[in-house]
């Protein structure tokens, strides 16, 4: 984390609407058109973050949610549009994690939040139809993309 | 009234891949519909995190079959971001032309397909016969109709030369000619308007409350194009223009896919024309620095998203693709609510849908 | 056990029989393109089926030659063999003049044309897909995906080669292959027929 690219992010209108909810706000993913921004915040204030996002900011495009497992977290990354991408990074425990829905909030969001919870087996709370989105009928092995599952 | 649920899939003479579908009517009328997903579920992004970075080119071009290039491209871009490097102008002329050129070539099948399935069965023989000139195109500039493996890490693998220059650019004339042709009888066939006008229904307030991407998105009102958006070389030297229309409905999809059709063939020839000499590729270091990277390309069917993490191992920790086709699914219930059953294979085939880019 | 019929009165291929409880591999069924010599109840090694019967069979045999209907179904793949086989269709290379038409329903279709490795999630279908199709019935690997699995093989969600769920006739290999391979495949599949 540079202090340029730290610097930088604290500029940022998105990164000021935030401020009372991110844990810490930087440039770091690389992208041609230039670096794009990560905002981590604690996973309680996702729903609050991005009803600002929405109201204040007029966000309305989620191109889609990441899932990373990184023993013992595991990591949820929202990633937006407008104008310039922009990612909101949260971290759930490894073993039963649980994430509120942002479906009410984006009901673009629903298959993705499907899809990692197949994939990840993260538990979205308040979402409308909660089943994985590409598992085959009668899945009974470990989600795929967790570390434990090697393929054959 | 009688309740009936209709399924349609995985194996249905309307869908070229496999989804199901639980159609329930009363009467005529659709009132509500289940997809269920997965039958083209391959585990790609797995397989990707197994994969050498040079290996998974060759994987995410099979992602899906019709816009393999864009899927291969956008990965390339995205390693290229973590390496540091940036492709020489004639790779970046090169790789946009054959973006341009899938695109042309997926409208076309499209219209093909859109057509046989309402039962315009002249027109998916015109559009797939002057979509072979276009595939004859990508054989020339690649070596294949469908796969082009024409992507690595740091440019592109073959050149063009002048004398290919020259034919390609007669060919593009005629197939300039040819799409006039088949635009113009889409524009004024009446009974292809009956059929699509008024079918399938998105206003512009839907279309952003379900992140939707692309044409389904333009035809409702949204002026986004990742190409103008988010350009890369060659589209920031580049002018064209973005077709977009505020009905919503099927035959407004028809409308903007056809205009996006000629705006590509003018831009096929605009990279042609102004294509600079220079290296194809530049030489990629052998190790991927850690970090991550996130790039954004404009598929035939909208906005396809790649995230690329690497560890600094030499296989990739995590590639992430999020599909143009995957919001249009979401809005599939949605679009068929209220219509009739004959018109269900209509709001079906309107939406473009490539199963095994959403699946994965 | 009574020995089932074909419509025509010839009794089912005993390879059938014995196929059908579970998938068979190419060595069984020997080379790319062979079909087994043994066909029951071949008229010609008969000698009581002269006459109106042997002519009758004769006709059948040219009839499902001349005009094999198809169905494709795609059972995982990346769509590109699939637009390639709806490109034998198109006017460059008009498939139809040999008599194939593009089906829906499996009861009506005479070959199978699968694309793509067989995905858990469709790997039942496929199966059923295959049941429904009457007798006599051919099933045709189209591309590189069903013939081995391809760039998928090993894949969590991916079963295999077509070949493991339902006995294939005809490998055509090909990244996607081309439409000039796929007629070549299915001519090479009617000669076969006879």
């Amino acid at each position: 984390m540079s202090e340029a690219s730290r610097l930088d992010a604290t500029r940022n209108p998105i990164v000021c609407a935030l401020a009372g909810l991110c844990l810490s706000a930087e440039t770091r993913i690389k992208s041609a058109p230039g670096d794009e921004l990560v905002i981590r915040l604690p996973v309680e204030n996702l729903r609050a973050a991005v009803a600002v996002l929405i109201n204040q900011l007029g966000v309305t495009h989620l191109t889609t949610i990441t899932g990373e497992d990184l023993p013992p977290q595991l990591t949820l990354k929202y990633h937006f549009w407008q104008k310039r991408g922009f990612t909101l990074e949260v971290e759930l425990p490894g073993e039963a994690p649980v994430a509120a829905s942002i479906v009410d909030l984006i009901p673009g969001a629903a298959l993705y939040e499907r899809e990692v919870y197949g994939m990840f087996g993260v538990a979205f709370e308040g979402h409308p139809d909660l089943q994985p989105l590409l598992l085959p009928d009668g899945w009974d092995g470990a989600p795929p993309l967790r570390k434990e599952v090697h393929s054959g | 009234m009688a309740r009936t649920v209709i399924p349609i899939g995985p194996q249905h003479p309307l869908l070229k891949e496999p989804l199901a579908f639980q159609i329930m009517l009363e009467g005529e009328r659709v009132t509500d519909s289940t997809m269920r997903m997965g039958y083209v579920h391959r585990g790609i992004e797995r397989l990707c995190q197994e994969r050498t970075y040079v290996q998974n080119i060759h994987l995410l071009e099979r992602v899906c079959g019709i816009c393999s290039h864009v899927h291969a491209m956008t990965y390339c871009h995205a390693v290229e971001s973590l390496l540091g490097i940036e492709v020489p102008l004639r790779a970046a002329y090169l790789r946009a032309l054959l973006c341009e050129l899938e695109r042309i070539h997926s409208h076309l099948l499209w219209m093909g397909v859109l057509a046989r399935n309402i039962g315009l069965d002249t027109i998916f023989m015109y559009a797939w016969r002057d979509r072979e000139v276009v595939l004859d195109i990508m054989e020339a500039l690649s070596g294949g109709r469908v796969s082009h493996a024409i992507n690595i890490i740091g440019g592109v693998r073959s050149d063009v030369t002048p004398e290919d220059r020259e034919e390609i650019l007669e060919q593009l004339t005629t197939l300039d000619r040819q799409v006039t042709r088949l635009v113009g009888v889409v524009e004024h066939e009446r009974s292809l308007q009956t059929r699509t006008k008024g079918v399938g229904l998105l206003s512009l307030e839907q279309v952003r409350r379900y992140c939707v991407v692309g044409p389904v998105a333009r035809a409702s009102g949204l002026d986004a194009d990742m190409r103008r958006d988010e350009p890369r070389t060659p589209y920031d030297r580049l002018s064209f223009n973005v077709p977009t229309h505020t009905a919503g409905d099927v035959w407004a999809r028809t409308l903007v896919r056809m205009q996006e059709t000629r705006v590509s063939v003018e831009l096929c020839r605009d990279i042609l024309k102004e294509i600079p000499e220079g290296p194809l590729a530049v030489r990629a270091p052998r190790r991927v620095p850690p970090g991550e990277a996130i790039s954004r390309s404009e598929a035939p069917r909208g906005e396809v998203f790649y995230y690329v993490r690497s560890d600094g191992s030499d296989t990739p920790a995590r590639v992430k693709i999020r599909t143009p086709t995957l919001p249009s699914l979401l809005t599939l219930p949605q679009q068929l609510k209220g219509v009739t059953m004959a018109d269900v294979s209509v709001v079906l085939s309107g939406v473009d849908l490539c199963i095994a880019c959403a699946d994965r | 056990m009574e020995q089932t019929r074909t419509c025509d009165g010839l009794p089912t291929p005993r390879r059938r029989e014995t196929e059908h409880a579970e998938g068979t591999s190419r060595q069984q069924r020997g080379a790319v393109g062979h079909r087994p010599q043994q066909i029951a109840g071949d008229s010609r090694s008969e000698p009581n089926k002269r006459g109106l019967q042997h002519w009758v069979d004769a006709v059948v045999r040219w009839a499902r030659r001349k005009s094999p209907w198809i169905l494709h179904y795609n059972s995982g793949g990346c769509n590109g063999c699939d637009i390639e086989i709806l490109a034998t269709l198109t006017p460059r290379y008009d498939v139809e003049r040999l008599g194939i038409l593009k089906e829906g329903s499996p009861r009506h279709a005479d070959i199978l044309l699968c694309t793509g490795p067989v995905t858990l999630q469709s790997r039942d279908r496929l199966r059923r897909i295959y049941e429904q199709m009457p007798n006599p019935k051919w099933v045709v690997s189209v591309g590189t995906c069903s013939c081995s699995g391809g760039v998928f093989k090993g894949a969590i969600n991916v079963v295999g080669s077509v070949d493991q769920v339902v006995p294939v006739d005809m490998f055509i290999p090909g990244c996607p292959c081309r439409p000039e391979a796929i007629i070549d495949g299915l001519a090479q599949l009617l000669r076969s027929i006879e």
